[in-house]
């Protein structure tokens, strides 16, 4: 798909490639990905090379529908190239180790740039990341994820031709920042990391510096990646200044809460530069923010079990936590 | 940054936007406009979450120092302030996006609340469960006294897990009665605003109970035969109210349920397993690609 084609499409003109919104492309991905392992399933039962006969026919089907039938963002051939790229990783020689990662990296970025998929190339650049943290070096994970992460600063200020590079920057610059707080994590306390204090002082500069971006620039996605840099650096901070958690959240949520509120009463006579017109990230906000309310409502959990009917942990209240479907 | 505006005037010439809305998106694309919107909503649901959060840990480390009594109390004054603040500037025609999100933790406390008071006081006996009905009722009222479909998303799934422990027995029975209560309530309901909620809550409750019929290994076939009459009322539903949604979830059901029946037939053949859905997963693909296009052109 050209770059024409792909501005055309982004703002709805017709091009000759067939395409589906978000939502579906959601659906025929998931599909297809269970074709695929069904696929894979089959040849493993016949004691035959799964890797190598999935992926093969995974990228066959995959080109014939790009080129005589025009698929390309419908979701299908998406999930054919990505998963039959994997497939065949599964079926070369050699023991699993750490660097199989950057194997799928790669087949991430093939596939990114043969789709134009930015989902793909932005999941490449973070098994990469993933791969330093594997092997524990954390200090080459957290100096490549903040490089990633100014680089991608930097390459939203540049205009791109494009929709899918820019989607591949905003991504970037969202899931970077998110790879060295998982590696800092208890569970991988292999390697030595960033000292804390460094840690946490350069995750305020970038969210700092990431707000300051979203003003300057106008654009939401250093807004999006400062939600991750700040949540981040107040995880770490708890290990350096261990504040009650509770009071911590408490005092965050009531400056967001308020925060919020102040900045819509300042820009709401606005009509021009910032307003507070609706608007919203993707096209479920609102049903992904009931689904993540419904999943998150917090619990009063009290040491002592009362006996209640089948409460399982012995945690209460919040309306639908205690169900049991 | 991406600056698309010559294919949104290409759009306006084309007719398929008119002017003023080509207008407005090139003020966009120029940055001349830049809405906030979306950030500020999630910083404010963001905000209740992590209040109703802190409040929650907050009682249980300091339970025994603080009592039963005085928390109950404390929680239901800070839900009860929260709806009171909201309240008032709704009176006052005063009233933002932060609102909603006000209503949405006091929502959360008073749900905290009733469960705590519950399992303290024990009013409820042997039937504790029953504050879930409480809550539900309590949510309800809320939802539709300052239209916020957050909160009626709470008292939904109260209700429906209240059921859940009502009907003792069989989940599919609690599962279906759930959605036909939310269907009677859909049929009562006059607000606009809410008819969306309430029928994606009763259609899924609806498949979740049909599912829960299907895998199991006595009712299996009566199980996916009742998806598959459902999801072809909630198609059809779909296409009439052209919400895309509705006939996306319930192909993918529909599917779940065929597949069901037909693996546990093969279930000895592991080879002709995964054959089988090689070719049945296609062949949903391609019907599903048909529906799609079909959908499209409706529009």
């Amino acid at each position: 798909m050209t770059a024409a084609e792909e501005r055309r499409a982004e703002v709805g003109l017709p091009i000759q490639w067939k395409q589906n919104g978000m939502l579906a492309s959601i659906v025929f991905f998931g599909l297809t990905c269970v074709a695929l392992g069904a696929l894979y399933g089959f040849w493993h039962m016949l004691d035959l090379e799964a890797g190598l006969f999935t992926g093969i026919i995974g990228l066959a089907a995959a080109e014939y529908l790009i080129s005589r039938h025009r698929f390309f963002g419908t979701g299908i051939e998406s999930a054919l190239w990505i998963g039959s790229l994997f497939a065949l990783i599964t079926a070369l020689p050699g023991e699993g180790s750490e660097e199989v990662i950057l194997l799928f990296a790669a087949a991430a970025l093939i596939a990114g740039i043969r789709l134009r998929q930015a989902y793909f190339g932005a999941l490449a650049v973070f098994l990469v990341l993933a791969y330093f943290g594997t092997v524990g070096d954390r200090k080459a994970l957290f100096a490549l994820a903040v490089l990633a992460t100014l680089i991608a600063l930097g390459a939203l200020t540049r205009e791109w031709q494009r929709p899918s590079v820019e989607r591949f920057v905003t991504l970037v610059l969202i899931t970077a920042p998110i790879a060295p707080a998982i590696w800092s994590s208890q569970y991988f306390a292999s390697g030595h990391g960033v000292p804390t204090e460094i840690f946490v002082a350069i995750y305020a500069a970038l969210t700092i510096t990431l707000i300051a971006a979203g003003i300057v620039m106008k654009h939401h996605a250093p807004f999006l990646a400062t939600i991750v840099t700040a949540t981040v650096a107040l995880i770490r901070y708890q290990e350096i200044k261990p504040f009650a958690l509770e009071w911590q959240l408490l005092a965050l949520g009531i400056v967001l809460l308020a925060a919020s509120a102040i900045v819509l009463r300042m820009l709401r006579s606005n009509t021009r530069g910032f307003v507070t017109t609706p608007s919203g990230f993707t096209m479920l906000d609102e049903e992904l923010q009931i689904a993540a309310t419904l999943a998150l409502q917090p619990k009063i959990a009290i040491a002592e079990v009362p006996e209640t009917r089948a409460q399982g942990d012995g945690g209460f209240g919040g309306a639908g936590a205690t169900g049991d479907y | 940054m991406l600056n698309l505006e010559p294919e949104i005037v290409e759009l306006a010439q084309s007719g398929a936007i008119a002017h003023e809305e080509a207008s407005r998106r090139i003020a966009f694309e120029r940055r001349d406009i830049f809405s906030v919107h979306a950030e500020l909503r999630a910083a404010a649901w963001l905000g209740a979450m992590l209040i109703a959060s802190a409040v929650a840990i907050i009682v249980s480390r300091n339970f025994e120092r603080i009592g039963p009594l005085a928390i109950s109390v404390a929680i239901f004054a800070a839900a009860a302030g929260c709806y009171a603040v909201s309240w008032y500037r709704r009176q006052r025609g005063r009233e933002s996006l932060v609102d909603e999100y006000v209503v949405l933790l006091g929502a959360l406390l008073l749900s905290a609340g009733v469960g705590f008071v519950e399992s303290q006081y024990k009013i409820l006996g042997d039937k504790a469960y029953r504050h879930l009905l409480i809550v539900a009722v309590l949510h309800a009222a809320a939802a539709y006294a300052f239209r916020s479909r957050a909160v009626l998303s709470l008292s939904l799934a109260a209700m429906a897990t209240w059921l859940g422990f009502e009907i003792e027995g069989e989940k599919w029975l609690s599962l279906f009665a759930a959605a036909a209560v939310v269907l009677v309530w859909r049929a009562l309901d006059r607000d606009s605003s809410f008819t969306r909620t309430l029928e994606h809550f009763a259609a899924n409750l609806a498949f979740f109970g049909a599912l829960d019929l299907t895998f199991d290994d006595d009712t299996r076939l009566i199980g996916a035969l009742i998806t598959l009459a459902i999801a072809a009322a909630v198609i059809v539903y779909g296409f009439r109210r052209k919400h895309e949604l509705f006939v996306l979830y319930a192909y993918v059901y529909a599917v779940i349920a065929v597949d069901a029946v037909i693996v546990d037939v093969l279930k000895h053949e592991e080879a002709l397993v995964f054959f089988y859905l090689v070719i049945s997963t296609i062949a949903a693909i391609v019907g599903l690609i048909v529906i799609h296009a079909r959908f499209k052109r409706l529009k």
